[in-house]
């Protein structure tokens, strides 16, 4: 039997090899061999979901190009002593290896600790000041408000969850070389179940194909879903529709997800099945007791309440209806967990360019947010060619825009500008 | 703690004829998002000296990052049958005598968890004889299902002042605290004969009621409010 991981078997050893993110990766090479200290970018900030090949790219890129790899990340603590210890001393001069030929790796930036790694962050923006190596960040969420003086140092490279097609075809593949004879249909179902993130499928094929000569859809069953939405639509499904007050309180109980973001997936949806004034009101009603329950679980640690929220939050809320089923309606992501994560995203570009719109004109940031941010919006929106040089001389970053300007507006200045 | 032992445990090399270590990383949904961070690159690195396994109560708690680096697998909860035959296998093993209603009173005192079924069953087991459905809510300090259904009863039926003695009976002669009556209260009531709208609107009353006696108001005050409120709804069902 094998010892390997197949997702570690299987990943790139060439950029050729790097799916659906080839461009992505190609541009890692390239970066590599133009790099030098005093060009810019200095760093490449490869940023995107888990397991569509960003860390892959660099170790095959590396690989191809026979250089040697430094790599930090959230495994080793990144304090600001500890970033100069190992970071520092491997970036600078006096480590000058054959040839030059080395690349440091900061893996899981995101993932610097505000607490246990105090400084992480002001320690990184001293090596990218000085390294003597090209540096490549690697990231989940670029926009995090704390990698902000890292971008500034950055060319950002996103990378896109792989088509379900291209990762089917992947395991396909991985398959062929083991010598499993896998139907096409069980390929495509583990493909999609990914959604997206081809070490996730890779992960779960060879937990149903290793060791064995061919693989069925019966197979599957022991996979769990990793699509947590279809699982919730099964459990709304059961609540709203069932036929006992019991049923509906184990579906809620026995739900994949944790009850917490069950109320909200509850709270999105429940007015669809309700069609009456009164009816929708006691429905609400039934779900604000649930969570006065949980406050008071929260409070004072009373944890035996936790049935009352399950009772409440299903068979309250769906026994609330005169009639039972209705139509069948579409049910909705959390508007609320998505507007809160999308503004965030927001507050934290335009709260990005308020600082540096600060620093240049001596005003504070909040200051600049209101009285410059304005204009300086009108004036990209009005003319692209003006605007793109503000957005140069202010030293924003062109991506962070796209949050300040219509689309439009920013694709013109980040085509001026590139 | 994860970028210390977790990672020196699994990048040294195991000892003697194994393949690899296996780290079991137990409630790690507990794990906060920081110490779950310092454990993705842990986990795929030292692939060929350890293997990791996360047991969760709920998988949307662990960050994405991580469960990409996992195959997934639910454990769904026991059936009745599979529940029966182990507490069985372990009477037999044990030379304990279990009959039929001593199962049945452990799966109503355990619910599905079939750790506190067995640890239920020693404890029955221990006070000697045969295990029964007495010895079981004896020593667990619970009321016969159908002595907390009757004293329901009585109460939807309008016999307040029965309902309440029932009461009394389940707090002075059986010792039961009010708390565990009342949790008693919420599982029977969804076993009660009448319609499934009550059902729902109840357990907010019944909880209700939970939540003062756990802020240290009086179980005998709160439980016979909780009755009256039965009997009231009875009325409102019949009429």
């Amino acid at each position: 039997m094998s010892r390997l991981l197949w997702a570690e078997k299987y990943a790139p050893r060439k950029v050729s090899e790097v799916v659906e993110n080839r461009k992505a990766a190609e541009r890692v090479v390239e970066f590599i061999l133009n790099w030098h200290p005093d060009r810019k970018p200095k760093a490449l900030l490869l940023w995107g979901p888990a397991g569509v090949g960003k860390t892959a790219s660099v170790y095959a890129a590396i690989n191809e190009l026979g250089y040697d790899l430094v790599e930090v990340n959230a495994s080793d603590k990144r304090s600001l002593d500890e970033i100069r210890r190992t970071v520092g001393a491997a970036s600078s001069l006096s480590s000058l290896v054959k040839g030059g030929k080395r690349v440091i790796l900061v893996d899981e930036v995101d993932g610097i600790s505000g607490s246990e790694d105090k400084g992480g962050i002001s320690g990184l923006v001293e090596i990218l000041k000085k390294t003597v190596y090209p540096v490549i960040l690697v990231a989940n969420d670029a926009w995090d408000p704390k990698l902000a003086p890292i971008r500034d140092f950055c060319e950002l490279i996103r990378y896109n969850r792989i088509r379900s097609n291209v990762v089917a075809s992947v395991l396909a593949k991985i398959c062929e070389r083991e010598g499993v004879d896998a139907d096409p249909l069980v390929l495509k179902k583990i493909a999609e179940n990914a959604k997206g993130d081809l070490r996730a499928a890779i992960n779960d094929l060879q937990m149903v194909a290793e060791g064995r000569r061919s693989i069925t859809m019966d197979d599957l069953g022991v996979l769990s879903l990793r699509d947590q939405e279809k699982s919730v639509f099964d459990t709304l499904k059961a609540i709203f529709y069932g036929k006992s007050a019991q049923g509906m309180i184990m579906a809620a109980s026995s739900s994949d997800v944790d009850y917490e973001l069950l109320m909200q997936w509850m709270c999105e949806n429940t007015w669809q099945h309700m069609q009456h004034p009164k009816e929708l009101a006691d429905a609400y009603n039934a779900l604000s007791r649930a969570d006065v329950f949980l406050g008071r679980i929260r409070n004072r640690q009373h944890w035996g309440l936790l049935s009352y929220v399950f009772a409440l939050m299903s068979a309250g809320v769906s026994l609330s209806r005169e009639t039972s089923g209705g139509g069948a309606p579409k049910y909705q992501f959390p508007s609320w967990v998505k507007d809160m994560s999308a503004a965030r995203a927001r507050r934290n570009a335009l709260g990005g360019i308020a600082s540096k719109v600060g620093e240049k004109c001596h005003v504070s940031s909040k200051e600049a947010f209101l009285s410059y941010l304005p204009y300086i919006k009108f004036i990209i929106e009005a003319n692209p060619e003006v605007g793109a040089k503000l957005v140069k001389w202010l030293g924003i970053e062109p991506e962070a825009i796209e949050f300040l300007v219509s689309k439009e507006a920013a694709e013109k200045v980040k085509k001026i500008l590139s | 703690m994860i970028r210390g032992i977790v990672k020196d445990f699994a990048r040294t090399m195991p000892l003697g004829e194994v393949p690899f270590k296996i780290l079991v990383l137990d409630e790690a949904d507990a794990l906060t998002q920081e110490a779950q961070q310092a454990l993705r690159r842990t986990m795929e690195r030292f692939t060929r000296t350890c293997r990791f396994i996360l047991v969760v109560n709920y998988s949307s708690k662990i960050i994405e990052p991580i469960q990409s680096r996992c195959a997934l697998f639910r454990f769904s909860p026991l059936s009745k049958e599979d529940l029966a035959r182990r507490l069985l296998y372990v009477a037999e093993r044990e030379g304990v005598m279990l009959d039929d209603s001593g199962i049945e009173a452990i799966l109503y005192v355990c619910g599905g968890d079939l750790r506190r079924a067995i640890n239920t069953l020693q404890a029955a087991a221990a006070i000697g004889g045969s295990v029964t459905a007495d010895s079981v809510f004896m020593v667990t300090g619970k009321a016969r299902p159908e002595e907390v259904r009757e004293m329901i009863g009585l109460a939807l039926k309008g016999d307040f002042v029965k309902a309440r003695k029932k009461l009394h009976d389940l707090l002075v002669t059986y010792g039961l605290s009010g708390i565990d009556v009342v949790r008693q209260i919420h599982r029977e009531l969804f076993n009660l004969d009448i319609p499934e709208r009550w059902k729902a609107q109840l357990a907010d009353t019944v909880g209700e009621i939970d939540f003062r006696m756990s802020e240290g108001a009086d179980e005998e005050i709160q439980l016979s409010a909780l009755l009256a409120k039965f009997a009231y709804v009875g009325s409102q069902i019949g009429g």
